[in-house]
């Protein structure tokens, strides 16, 4: 597994050639589970959104309304993109992975304009692409961090 | 990773504790913050945590900053200063 994650020097290449499908199961691709990771997290985002609008809200105040259903249904969300994330992790490489995450910031700026209605001038779309792009750039040097910790 | 598998039982139990502490505070810091802003406005300034992560690299683990490393902050503050002006 970790042998696996240090000889992938491509950016998707040899991480999608190298990468083991447990079983026959596609559902287990880690590829696939991968990109569940991702859409449950611009899916918590959104939920949380939703749950913290839904009430006047002061979260340090009032835990009872930590048990609002989108907010529940936003930390169950971060649960499972935790958990696919991590079963991915087991076979694809650490900077494949972190390239893809990148894509978050893409996708929840969609998801908050699709799902919320929220109006994103061409400004801020400048600057979630270039915060994407970013992300993307710190992708090797950061895996390379985390594979010594 | 090897130091955390050698340290007593005792130590990293206390090591996620505190990081489990730590991430309920930022959890509830997240809440009160999308209660203020929208999201596409508030979510690309997670994408500093990655700034952070190597601040935290050059400081404590004496990494070595690369070109790349350079190029990502740099493109991550830039992107950031524009959604805070959006």
């Amino acid at each position: 597994m970790k042998e696996q994650r240090k000889e992938a020097p491509g950016f998707l290449g040899k991480g999608l050639a190298n990468c083991e499908i447990p079983g026959k199961s596609r559902f287990l691709h880690p590829y696939l589970q991968l990109f569940f990771s991702i859409v449950f997290t611009a899916a918590a985002q959104v939920f949380l959104k939703l749950g913290v609008d839904s009430q006047s809200y002061l979260p340090w105040n009032t835990l009872s309304n930590l048990f609002s259903s989108w907010v529940l249904a936003g930390v169950l969300a971060m649960l499972m993109s935790l958990l696919s994330w991590l079963y991915a992790l087991k076979s694809v490489p650490l900077v494949v992975a972190f390239n893809l995450a990148a894509t978050s910031h893409i996708m929840v700026a969609i998801a908050s304009w699709i799902f919320l209605g929220e109006e994103i001038s061409a400004r801020r779309w400048v600057g979630i692409f270039l915060v994407a792009l970013g992300a993307v750039f710190v992708a090797r040097p950061l895996a390379r961090v985390e594979d010594k910790l | 990773m090897s130091e955390q598998v050698n340290s007593p039982p005792s130590r990293r139990l206390l090591d996620l504790a505190a990081g489990v502490l730590v991430m309920t505070v930022g959890f509830f810091t997240w809440l009160g913050l999308l209660h203020r802003f929208d999201l596409s406005f508030l979510y690309p300034f997670e994408g500093l945590d990655r700034v952070l992560l190597a601040l935290g690299a050059w400081l404590f683990l004496r990494e070595k900053v690369t070109a790349d490393l350079w190029i990502g902050v740099i493109l991550i503050c830039v992107g950031t200063t524009f959604v805070s002006a959006s």
